[in-house]
């Protein structure tokens, strides 16, 4: 088991005043497939009510409004986690069937179906998601700022390089060409040993296999989803699951700065 | 509630009772068929296409017009499941279990129709029956039947406006048209007398009692506006609805039988005014949406 604890500030800047700021957060920690979130706190400036749901895929939805005139932004979420501990909340229904059509940024590709053809390793389905990861890992590079939130996996091919959101997506469309249930997931990474991912949220996917449930698979790294990966929101692919997502009334151009700490407290 | 849940539930309902409606119109539709080929005219099922506002070509045969309206299904029950999906803490686990049964069930294989279109009804009747024993009768229960009354009473106005322009005076037919909306048995236990076009309009446009009456839906659709409104002043879609429903209390049964379009015009113009409303209301209630100067702001993950 470990704890870990997590700071993950979000701030939006404008050149001139903007009003009517609606934003939608998913940085709550899930408290289900083997962690725990033990406590958890948001701080959002312009002070503001917030108020929460839980989406379609069981995810802790936050939101709120801000009317008045503002030129700032600023949302700090504390997080609290427990990994690698037993049972959760397991009464969301999940259904696998939602995980396997395509839709954009996850594209059925001629380029996807090589790759399915290369790393399928028949029956032994963990064996594929493990090759597959590896795969993804050795043949694409990882370099921030080369892709955007919009990049699809048909650019990602082209360019071969992405960051964290690409090599999941990539990841997704090779398993399900290969009609296994795969989901995206957004999370934490402990950086300890220069993992890549730090410094901002993370993402890897999930595949689903009978019998055995969803397993984690984090192909930018390479490495299987573990005790130093924190899941905050699952989906379909980044459009569900953004960490943070809003509109706001004003011409302004918008600045974003992000900034994730991942400290980890007790080791086992 | 937030409005896209709203909408979303709204939505639930509409298609739920759509993807109902045209298995019911294509069962009956072949029923016909397959009982009197000899009678039909030649455009019977260009006919259908355009009573079901499907696209149609001249000539269609059983096969081309079974097969839109099986794909029609199939898009609003998936269409359903995906709205119900976004709203999934607002509705019940067993409605959702059960709206992807369908889901699943209906993009099977229709080879053998009536039980495929019978399935379908079943399978909506099954929903209806969960949302309203598994829910609470709270405001997100009144989206969805608002949905679903709304959807109702078009679906039965333009059936019966429909055919009163086609049809001409024989009990058989208009037997047909009865059990369209699931309303022939009813109607024999209410009127001893033959089938008649009078008796089959003011029954299914007027009749207060029977569940698929036109009248019967704009007065529930209006009890759950009701309900929304709590007890503030009426909203706008309140407002509509209760023109339509004073509508449904002061014409003559008489007059709509010898000027069909009229009343239909006037109805759809009703229906227009409370989609505006609904929308302008609970939909997009935003000035932000309208004035798209809004901005998305996406975090990137790394």
């Amino acid at each position: 088991m470990a704890r870990l604890e997590i700071t993950h500030t979000t701030r939006l800047t404008y050149r001139e005043a903007i009003a009517e700021t609606y934003m939608e957060m998913r940085v709550r920690p899930l408290d289900d497939g083997g962690q725990r979130c033990r406590d958890f706190s948001l701080d959002v400036r312009p002070a503001a009510t917030v108020r929460g749901y839980r989406d379609g895929f069981g995810n802790h939805v936050l939101y709120f409004n801000h009317l008045a005139r503002h030129e700032r932004v600023e949302v700090r979420a504390r997080s609290l986690v427990e990994t690698g501990v037993a049972g959760g909340d397991a009464l969301w229904p999940v259904f696998p069937e939602d995980f396997v059509a395509f839709r954009p940024p996850v594209l059925d590709l001629a380029g996807v179906r090589q790759i399915a053809a290369r790393v399928d390793r028949g029956e032994d389905r963990v064996k594929t998601l493990e090759a597959l990861t590896t795969h993804i890992n050795t043949h694409l590079r990882y370099r921030p700022e080369t892709t955007d939130v919009f990049t699809q996996v048909d650019e990602v091919l082209r360019l071969r390089s992405g960051v964290c959101q690409d090599f999941a997506h990539l990841f997704i469309a090779v398993a399900r060409s290969l009609h296994i249930p795969c989901r995206y997931v957004s999370g934490y990474l402990d950086p300890i040993g220069g993992r890549r991912g730090a410094g901002a949220t993370h993402a890897w996917a999930e595949a689903w296999l009978p019998g055995q449930g969803w397993l984690g698979f984090d192909p930018t790294n390479p490495m299987r989803a573990a005790e130093h990966h924190v899941r905050v929101a699952v989906g379909r692919d980044y459009r569900d699951v953004p960490p943070t997502r809003g509109i706001y009334l004003g011409r302004a151009a918008e600045r974003m700065e992000v900034n994730v700490e991942v400290r980890l407290l007790s080791p086992t | 509630m937030l409005s896209r849940v709203a909408v979303s539930l709204y939505q639930v309902g509409r298609l739920l009772e759509g993807a109902d409606h045209m298995a019911r119109i294509l069962d009956v539709h072949h029923s016909v068929y397959l009982d009197r080929p000899g009678d039909l005219s030649a455009d019977y099922w260009d006919r259908f296409l355009a009573l079901a506002a499907l696209p149609a070509e001249a000539g269609s045969d059983p096969g081309t017009a079974g097969g839109l309206a099986v794909a029609d299904i199939r898009t609003q029950v998936a269409r359903a499941r995906v709205a119900a999906l976004s709203v999934r803490p607002s509705i019940s686990s067993e409605l959702f279990e059960q709206l992807t049964v369908l889901n699943w069930n209906c993009q099977g294989d229709h080879a053998q129709i009536h039980a495929y279109l019978t399935g379908v009804q079943l399978g909506v009747q099954l929903l209806t029956g969960l949302a309203e024993d598994s829910m609470n009768h709270d405001e997100a229960w009144n989206f969805m039947r608002l949905g679903r009354y709304r959807q109702r009473a078009v679906n039965v106005a333009r059936l019966v406006t429909v055919k009163l322009s086609e049809l001409g005076d024989e009990p058989i037919l208009w037997a047909a048209v009865l059990r369209c909306c699931s309303a022939f048995e009813a109607y024999r236990w209410r009127f001893s007398a033959p089938i008649t076009v009078e008796g089959v309009v003011g029954f299914l446009l007027f009749d207060r009692h029977l569940p698929r009456s036109v009248a019967f839906s704009i007065s529930e659709a209006l009890a759950s506006a009701r309900q929304i409104d709590g007890g503030g002043s009426k909203s706008a879609p309140h407002r509509v609805l209760g023109r339509l429903a004073a509508l449904f209390d002061y014409t003559d049964q008489g007059e709509v039988a010898a000027d069909p379009s009229a009343f239909g015009i006037h109805f759809f113009s009703l229906v227009e005014t409370l989609d505006r409303t609904l929308a302008s209301t609970f939909f997009r209630p935003s000035k932000v949406a309208s004035t798209s100067m809004a901005v998305y702001n996406d975090q990137p993950q790394q």
